[in-house]
């Protein structure tokens, strides 16, 4: 079956319903992220302040635990329909990001051996996140080159 | 694996962009095969196959 040669700009430039579907859901990722963050650090900020009464502090301290599962999800959904070559780059970075985490933790474990305080949870969900990032940009950096 | 992809594109005067679309694939994807830095995967091969009208042995060849 061969196709008929094409290769004008207004093909390129027409919308294509997939890719447009495809950034939708890495956007509506990228924003239950952000939801998440703020209403993470908005929940520490009310405790910690003491912005609310005390009834409300299990509440408001599980909301963001309870939001993390939805972001998940929505992070699963991006992950599963993304296209087959970005997907790739999201595997390498994470498991290049889980493992830099992990060895970041190892080394706080065996700091904390020598009397240095180690990472509370908060620290550890930024070291993640972190290494997250470093993964991803790690990879897309030597994929294109 | 090295590929025929970048050659048959350019007989069939299909940009990046083109193909990429008409595979349903980001232009990343089309760039890192041509590059060798990615070897798609065997439904994308097919795919590839069919709209170029060879069998996928005739466009990807094993190092």
């Amino acid at each position: 079956m061969k196709e008929t040669p094409k290769n004008t700009a207004e093909e390129h430039s027409a919308s294509s319903p997939h890719r447009s579907k495809e950034t939708k859901v890495a956007l509506r990722s990228a924003a239950w992220c952000l939801i998440w963050a703020t209403s993470l650090t908005l929940s520490e900020i009310m405790i910690i302040n003491q912005l609310i009464p005390e009834s409300l502090f299990w509440p408001v301290a599980f909301f963001p635990a309870a939001l993390s599962v939805w972001m998940f999800y929505q992070f699963y959904l991006f992950y599963v329909g993304v296209d087959e070559f970005a997907r790739k780059i999201q595997s390498d970075g994470l498991v290049i990001g889980f493992g830099l985490g992990m060895f970041i933790l190892i080394v706080f474990s065996c700091l904390s051996s020598l009397g240095i305080p180690g990472p509370n949870a908060s620290d550890m969900l930024v070291v993640f996140a972190l290494c997250y990032v470093v993964g991803q940009l790690s990879r897309t950096l030597s994929y294109s080159r | 694996m090295k590929s025929k992809l970048k050659v048959l594109r350019a007989e069939h005067d299909l940009s990046q962009a083109a193909l990429a679309e008409k595979l349903e694939v980001s232009r990343q994807t089309i760039n890192a095969i041509e590059k060798e830095k990615y070897d798609p995967s065997l439904p994308l091969a097919f795919k590839i196959g069919r709209l170029f009208g060879m069998p996928i042995e005739d466009i990807f060849i094993e190092d």
